[in-house]
């Protein structure tokens, strides 16, 4: 037996040994092979040297390829509408041209005299720099940008309360889906809804900052210069102050300590300056007025997006998804809901079926009441399944903001928005000098080629046009050209409107309405207008001038003069 | 982190900035001082007034006196014809408004039957008098307005005015004075003043008749060019111009005749006042010799035009089927912008001659009755005639009483008959298919 036992074990003893001979072998050939190839230092043990102000999260990468995608939409992808964009940019050109703000509308000839308060002024002129001095892409980039700025503070907001990021990415899907029809537009509102951002980004510290005693009259007196929506922020503002005094009287159950509530003073004080720096405009008190007037004059009742939301338009459903998805976040939430929040979330969307428009300052509201209580309801559930991890264990909110942070990450989302910058219209014009074609940037909708007829043939009178093409000829028709209609309906007289929706909603007698106005030019598209186009090429006082795809442009024979 | 106490000095640091802020909308936000509002101060606080340098508005003045198209006798025999014999009954408000533009107020007839211009003039500015032409329950012709303001009220309800300002723009020719009283259902008290003011407040430029307005503003406010409106529109006699050059001719009152009367009332406004730029100047100039070639054009053989008088030579070779008193209509308005044009923008004498002829033949021809229910046609006539005359019907009227006294049961005065030219040619039956009622026409059915 130990004879067997021995020859057992001297034969493991062998096989061993040839094991490690074998593997001795290969050790020394891969040595061999190492020593042929320089040595590579462990990537896991090195040292991240990228300063700490440059490294990020690796969120941070995921939200940059975000961004960087809404670049590469906004900037590029998604074209500039062929409404009213160009007649702010029209006014723009003539704000420059003059030197002076307009007193009265100086660019539809049956408007003149009619009182103008050019609001969007600084938004205007800006827009009208940058096209005359870049081109169409950088109004497409700057477009971009403001989104991505909007997306930005909310990202930011998120991380500095330690939202987790796949809640701030559904707050970011909830901001763009909400808003998404409204935003498709390329127009002066989006500065307003970047100040509302800005605004929700400072109500929304943690801790008080002294920036905002300077931020916020700043950002009002831009705001009030930049768009006539103004006015929401000081509705936010007010909600904020107020919500706040009804929330420590809530909780205290007294008034007293409400009323001497700190952050109730600071809150007061800071509204009180926003108020103030709105009222830092060339127009003075007259913008007030304005403002106030301007959503009740009745041309806007004509226009779908002054009417209130209604079950067809998609974005009335895509918010009741978000308010859906926010009530049963209010349901779970551990979070205390404010009455600040209540009377923000409550407010603008009841606003909303008073005009559709509101839904714009709507949005970013639930967007960030989704991501905040969403995370708060994930934490719960996270204690719940006792399932808790390093930033449960560590019961801070801001776990999110020391999450590891590595160069790489900035390298990555650096990286990822050069990528989408190189694609866009504008990254070409900068990056290879090559300017993209404008019909690639503007609608197809938009009217370039008839409007070139017309630059040739400059017709001589009044010429009828849809309001929809009214702001592309005041940016891009003859001279002088006598346009009907724009999109700044609140400037044209109601007599004229009233006739100009009798005209193209073809009631009684709408073909007279083109005699009274002494119409020689038809010019509009086909589609809306075919009744139109068939009508009067049935008749023999008018004659076909041109047409392509979109636009039909009708002349009369005999001209009234 | 509990909030640090808010220092004073914050505070103050805040009403400061907000005061100053304040401070700096206010005055950025005020109007500049214009002639509507002689300081910024009343800008902020009442409603626009324009300046009224005059008691008594501009007239037109007549620049001709040619016996070869309306002798004495003739002139006699139509204003006899036109005297404003109204009924005491159910005055209607536009018919005493037509009358007393062409008769003026100071108007005075010995015949009991004809209304005088002071009892015309009560009847639109004295509620106490509309009261006992109409019943209580007729809504009142005045209407109060706020800021002082009075409005006439122009429907086709019974005892409406018919046109906006027409009420105005007659009581203007009438000789009216801005310190004329107006009495309302109320007590307080007004004058033409405000009726004015309010007229240029509420004016809006893009309404259906603008005719009326313009002319009553161009007698009253020239030389002031710009005013604003209630609404805040700016306005100027430059846009009432180009308003008037807007849309087809056939578009306004009476076949679009008054459009041009206004114009060449605002054109010879311009010659003293200067009320128009020399750009619009020219525009309105030139569509007046534009019109003057169409009516060269459009006149039939006998010397009438018909309401097709802006299609030119179109008008003759496809003629409307229009009744006489449409014809009555055309041809009374152009005699009568004609007599306070220039001669450059007349046609030729001879045509004029026989529109003349042409009307005082009809009016003398036509039934008294049926020139009073359709009064307000024919006392363009009578108006149009007696300018060719260098004169006014009133005026005439009491220099042709000095020398034939009024006498119960007179009839009409005579004078030489008139041959009319080569009478209109018979226009075949499938011709008068084509409708004198153009689409949304202006035009009341009976202009009354």
């Amino acid at each position: 037996m130990s004879h067997t036992n021995d020859v057992n074990a001297e034969a493991n003893i062998i096989s061993v040994s040839g094991i490690i001979m074998a593997t001795t072998i290969k050790e020394m050939e891969q040595q061999e092979q190492q020593s042929e190839q320089p040595e590579l230092p462990d990537a896991s043990v090195l040292e991240d040297r990228t300063p700490e102000w440059l490294k990020a999260p690796a969120s941070l990468a995921g939200f940059a390829l975000f961004f960087s995608l809404m670049l590469v939409f906004f900037g590029g992808m998604h074209r500039l509408s062929h409404t009213d964009i160009w007649g702010h940019l029209a006014y723009g050109r003539h704000i420059a041209q003059t030197g002076a703000l307009p007193a009265t509308e100086p660019l539809m000839p049956l408007s003149k005299g009619m009182p103008m308060v050019d609001i969007p002024w600084l938004s205007q002129y800006i827009g009208y720099q940058t096209i005359t001095r870049v081109g169409i892409p950088a109004i497409q980039f700057l477009y971009a940008l403001s989104l991505m700025v909007c997306c930005g503070l909310l990202v930011r907001r998120c991380y500095v309360r330690g939202i987790n990021p796949w809640w701030t990415f559904l707050g970011l899907v909830a901001l763009l889906s909400v808003s998404w029809m409204q935003i498709l537009i390329v127009r002066p509102q989006v500065s307003g809804m970047v100040c509302f951002m800005v605004l929700l980004f400072i109500a929304t510290r943690r801790k008080p900052s002294k920036a905002d005693w300077f931020l916020m009259p700043a950002v009002f007196a831009l705001w009030a210069n930049l768009h006539g929506s103004f006015p929401v922020g000081w509705a936010f503002l007010l909600a904020w102050t107020v919500g706040r005094f009804a929330d420590v009287l809530c909780r205290s159950k007294s008034l007293r300590l409400a009323v001497r509530d700190r952050e109730f003073h600071r809150r007061i004080l800071l509204a009180e300056l926003g108020a103030a720096g709105a009222l830092l405009t060339p127009h003075g008190f007259k913008l007030f007025v304005e403002v106030l007037q301007f959503g009740a004059h009745p041309n806007l009742a004509n226009l779908v997006e002054w009417q209130p939301l209604q079950l067809w338009m998609i974005q009335l459903r895509m918010a009741v998804i978000a308010a859906i998805v926010l009530a049963v976040l209010y349901r779970l939430t551990p979070r205390r809901i404010s009455v600040v929040e209540v009377l923000l979330f409550a407010g603008f969307g009841v606003s909303m079926f008073w005009t559709s428009r509101m839904i714009l300052w709507w949005a970013p509201v639930t967007a960030w009441l989704i991501a905040l209580h969403g995370n708060a309801v994930w934490k719960k559930f996270r204690k719940a399944t006792n399932k808790p991890n390093e930033e449960m264990a560590s019961g801070a909110e801001d776990t999110v903001a020391m999450a590891p942070k590595r160069g790489l990450w900035m390298v990555v989302a650096v990286g990822v928005l050069w990528i989408g910058f190189a694609v866009t219209p504008m990254g070409h014009l900068v990056l290879h000098g090559e300017e993209t074609p404008e019909e690639k940037m503007v609608s197809r909708q938009t009217p370039i080629e008839a409007t070139k007829y017309l630059l040739e043939n400059p017709p001589k009178g009044q010429v009828f046009n849809t309001m929809e093409y009214g702001d592309y000829l005041l940016w891009a028709g003859p001279k002088d050209l006598e346009i009907f209609v724009a999109s700044h309906a609140h400037l044209v007289p109601k007599e004229v409107w009233r006739d100009y929706m009798r005209i193209t909603r073809y009631g009684k007698n709408w073909e007279v309405g083109l005699d009274r106005y002494s119409i020689n030019t038809v010019f509009v598209n086909n589609i809306q207008q075919a009744r139109m186009i068939e009508t009067l090429l049935d008749n023999e006082e008018w004659s076909l001038a041109y047409q392509d795809k979109q636009t039909t442009i009708l002349t009369r024979n005999d001209p009234i003069e | 982190m509990k909030p640090r106490r808010i220092s004073m000095l914050a505070v103050v640091g805040v009403q400061v900035f907000a005061v100053s802020a304040l401070a700096m909308s206010f005055f950025a936000g005020l109007p500049e001082p214009g002639p509507d509002n002689a300081s910024v101060l009343s800008a902020l606080t009442a409603p626009p007034v324009v300046p009224v340098e005059r008691e008594t508005p501009l007239r037109m003045e007549p620049l001709y006196d040619e016996p070869g198209i309306v002798s004495d006798e003739e002139l006699a025999a139509v204003l006899w014809q036109i005297r404003p014999v109204q009924p005491r009954k159910e005055l209607k408000p536009n018919h005493v408004e037509h009358a007393l533009r062409c008769w003026g107020i100071d108007a005075t007839f010995d015949d009991p039957q004809v209304r005088s211009g002071e009892e015309l003039k009560d009847v639109l500015v004295n509620h106490g008098a509309f009261l006992k032409s109409w019943d209580n329950d007729t809504p009142p012709l005045l209407e109060e307005r706020p800021n002082h303001g009075v409005t006439v009220r122009y429907d086709r309800e019974p005892g409406g005015s018919v046109h906006h300002d027409h009420w105005l723009a007659c009581l203007t020719e009438a000789g009216i004075s801005l310190s004329e009283p107006v009495f309302l259902p109320g007590k307080r008290e007004y004058t033409i003043e405000d009726v004015l003011q309010e007229a240029l407040r509420d004016f809006r430029l893009d309404e259906r008749e603008t005719e009326w307005s313009s002319m009553a503003f161009g007698f009253w406010i020239a030389p002031v060019k710009k005013w604003t409106t209630a609404d805040g529109r700016r306005l100027s006699f430059d846009l009432l111009a180009e308003r008037l050059l807007r849309g087809h001719q056939r578009f306004g009152v009476c076949s679009g005749t008054h459009r041009v009367y206004s114009m060449m009332v605002l054109l010879r406004l311009d010659d003293e006042y200067g009320i128009l730029s020399d750009s619009m100047r020219k525009r309105v100039y030139h569509h007046l010799e534009n019109m003057r070639d169409r009516i060269i054009a459009s006149q039939h053989p006998d010397g009438h035009w018909r309401s097709d008088w802006m299609e030119g030579a179109k008008a003759l070779s496809d003629p409307v089927d229009a009744p006489e008193y449409r014809k009555i209509i055309a041809t009374g308005h152009h005699l009568e912008w004609l007599a306070i044009a220039p001669r450059e923008l007349h046609p030729p004498r001879e045509q004029i001659e026989k529109a003349a002829d042409w009307i005082i033949h009809t009016v003398t021809s036509d039934d008294r009755d049926m020139i009073l229910s359709r009064f307000t046609f024919y006392s363009h006539v009578g108006n149009a005639l007696a300018m060719w005359r260098g004169t006014r019907p009133a005026e005439f009227w009491r220099q042709y009483r000095k020398n034939h006294p009024y006498k119960k049961g007179e009839t009409m005065p005579a004078f030489p008959a008139i041959t009319l030219a080569e009478p209109d040619r018979k226009v075949p039956a499938e011709e008068t298919t084509k409708s004198t009622e153009e689409p949304e026409s202006e035009e009341p059915p009976a202009h009354d």
